[in-house]
């Protein structure tokens, strides 16, 4: 961890499954993550990296341990909490983009938005501006469906950052890309810390581990 | 405000998840529309023939109303009694019309056959009013005419077994018949094809002539009134109070049956046949409703999970799905009504029958259309609150 108070503050937490068997999926490990930096997450497939961001972005809770996002627990909250959470706090960017291949790429990005008070003038300044900061300006009405793999990434990271999250969660955001597109990406990503939110990554790059503030290495469940 | 704000977003949002997959759309809305024509035709067509019905009802229903008394007055009912009767509305006529005997031996007086006929009084409102027709001689208006006290009308068919009646084109000769030794001069023969047919064989005798000749106690007077039809009980209600207000005459309201209650039934009958139908394809179409948004949010679980993800309620999400079964129901529904309201007119114009339509009838099965929509999306929705946000980061 490099400077700054801690925004997220994992104690303790891990994981553990009981249907169809008890499996220990994540095992109790203590995470520090300070605002406005970068954290990447590595391990070979299936060690749990993808379950300890998950716990991070509050899309499940652990079986153990705190959790605490800018000193307020996040433990015992309800779904209703954690959503607004997540609404109020985190971007994704998933593996595969998952965009809505029929509908444009503003539209997609627009999805991103979940604040009802904000005006519609305002939601589509707010989507050109961030494509604009994704270098898809011109492609805002072109569908999904018509993008190129970089391109897909691409407006999938500008829906994450359409609501300006403090925290952005990337999971495997290179896995399917070539090697330059996959390099402009984490450029693309690396710019969310330099604007001052916090990135966590999952990935196995390389690269983006080497761009990152902190590394965190799991192995069978387990902090390395 | 926010509210609204909201809504219209997510409005907008369920219109173009549904245009985003036309067919699934079509699908999901065909169910419906087949229900909600379904209703509206069958509505409109049980409405028609329910017209058709009364119509025909109309035709067979009483038009005319007979009250019976039995102690009447030597002389009858007052002209002005009779008057207040012919006053109402759907009276067209009204007048004396009664039994006087029902076997009296009948002949002609220069022959022998003799027949047992019954014996009728009746003024020329009676006449009139019980659909009795004078086809020779003189007009029912001698009826009232005190100066010709010894002339009788008789019927068709009593008219031929005494021979009194013309040949063809020519005219009544005098003739004259002879009733409990009283001896008439026929004046006309009269002809009823309606529902006082035993007039055919019988004789016709003013009041005054039957007091004075025939003689009786005045049992089983009666009182005939022309109407419209469908207001025979009202109107034989009316006359009962208004012949005899003190109730001494003991009138008895003889007017024969017209099957309201029948025809109450019938189109009692037709409207739940009607409900019924429409009711069980709207179910059906309740059922394909949620069938296909089940498959449209299993389909979309990844989308789903990832609004979820995103931070969007599960309420948000299930209203989402609501809203694509809303909207689906509503274009369904307005569909739906102009097909089946098509059919219902191309059926009833087929038959030659005048469309009958209750006004609020669109409201009400797109209304209805609507609520199938959203009951069968109830359990989508749910299905789709439920997704876990997890789904999007896995899939």
């Amino acid at each position: 961890m490099t400077g700054g108070t801690a925004l997220i503050q994992l104690r303790g937490v891990g994981l553990e499954v009981l249907a169809p068997a008890p499996t220990r999926i994540l095992h109790p490990l203590d995470l520090d993550v300070a605002a406005g930096t970068s954290v990447t997450i590595t391990g070979p497939s299936g060690a749990g990296k993808t379950t300890l961001a998950s716990i991070i972005g509050a899309l499940q809770p652990p079986s153990e341990g705190t959790y605490q996002f800018a000193g307020s627990e996040m433990m015992g909250r309800s779904k209703r909490d954690l959503a607004a959470f997540r609404s109020q706090h985190l971007g994704f960017v998933f593996q595969h983009s998952h965009l809505i291949e029929e509908r444009s790429s503003i539209a997609n990005v627009a999805l991103g938005i979940t604040d009802p008070t904000m005006s519609r003038m305002d939601r589509d300044q707010r989507c050109q501006h961030v494509l604009d900061l994704v270098g898809l300006a011109s492609l805002a009405n072109r569908r999904a469906a018509d993008l190129s793999g970089g391109e897909r990434h691409r407006v999938a990271i500008a829906r994450a950052l359409a609501k300006s999250p403090s925290v952005l969660i990337a999971d495997e955001p290179t896995a399917a890309l070539d090697q330059p597109t996959g390099q402009a990406i984490l450029d693309l990503l690396a710019q969310v810390t330099a604007r001052g939110a916090t990135l966590i990554v999952v990935t196995h790059d390389v690269r983006a581990a080497e761009m990152a503030d902190q590394v965190v290495s799991i192995v069978d469940g387990r902090r390395a | 405000m926010m509210w609204r704000w909201s809504f219209w977003v997510l409005a907008a949002d369920a219109a173009a998840s549904l245009l985003r997959r036309p067919w699934h759309a079509v699908g999901m809305m065909s169910g419906i529309m087949l229900g909600v024509a379904s209703a509206s035709a069958a509505i409109v067509i049980a409405d028609t023939q329910q017209g058709q019905i009364d119509l025909r009802f109309d035709l067979q229903r009483s038009d005319h109303v007979v009250v019976q008394a039995e102690n009447v007055p030597r002389d009858g009912f007052s002209a002005d009694q009779l008057r207040l009767v012919a006053g109402l509305e759907p009276v067209s006529s009204v007048g004396e019309f009664s039994n006087w005997s029902d076997g009296e031996p009948v002949t002609r007086s220069i022959a022998s056959t003799i027949a047992t006929v019954p014996v009728i009084v009746a003024d020329r409102g009676g006449l009139e009013a019980s659909g009795t027709e004078v086809i020779h001689g003189a007009s029912a208006d001698a009826l009232g005419d005190p100066g010709r006290t010894a002339i009788a009308w008789v019927g068709r068919e009593l008219a031929d077994d005494l021979g009194v009646a013309p040949a063809d084109g020519q005219a009544l000769t005098d003739s004259q018949i002879v009733v409990r030794g009283h001896a008439y001069s026929v004046a006309g023969i009269v002809a009823n094809d309606g529902g006082f047919g035993y007039v055919e064989n019988s004789v016709i005798l003013s009041r005054p002539v039957a007091v004075s000749t025939v003689g009786g106690t005045g049992q089983n007077v009666r009182v005939v009134a022309h109407v419209r039809p469908g207001s025979a009980a009202a109107v034989a209600g009316y006359a009962v109070r208004t012949l005899d207000p003190s109730g001494d005459l003991t009138l008895m309201d003889k007017t024969p049956a017209d099957g309201e209650k029948l025809l109450k039934d019938v189109g009692g009958d037709l409207r739940r046949v009607g409900a019924a139908l429409g009711g069980f394809v709207g179910l059906v179409g309740m059922i394909a409703i949620a069938n296909t948004l089940m498959m449209s949010v299993h389909h979309r679980l990844r989308e789903l999970g990832l609004r979820s993800a995103m931070g969007w309620s599960r309420r948000r999400i299930g209203l989402l799905v609501l809203t694509e079964s809303g909207i689906a129901g509503l274009v369904a529904g307005v569909l739906g009504t102009a097909v089946g309201l098509a059919c219902a007119a191309a059926w009833c114009w087929l038959h030659g029958w005048t469309l009958i339509m209750p006004a609020v009838l669109p409201c009400v099965v797109i209304g209805g259309g609507v609520a199938a929509s959203l009951v069968g999306g109830l359990l989508p929705a749910w299905r789709a609150a439920s997704i876990s946000p997890l789904t999007a980061m896995r899939s």
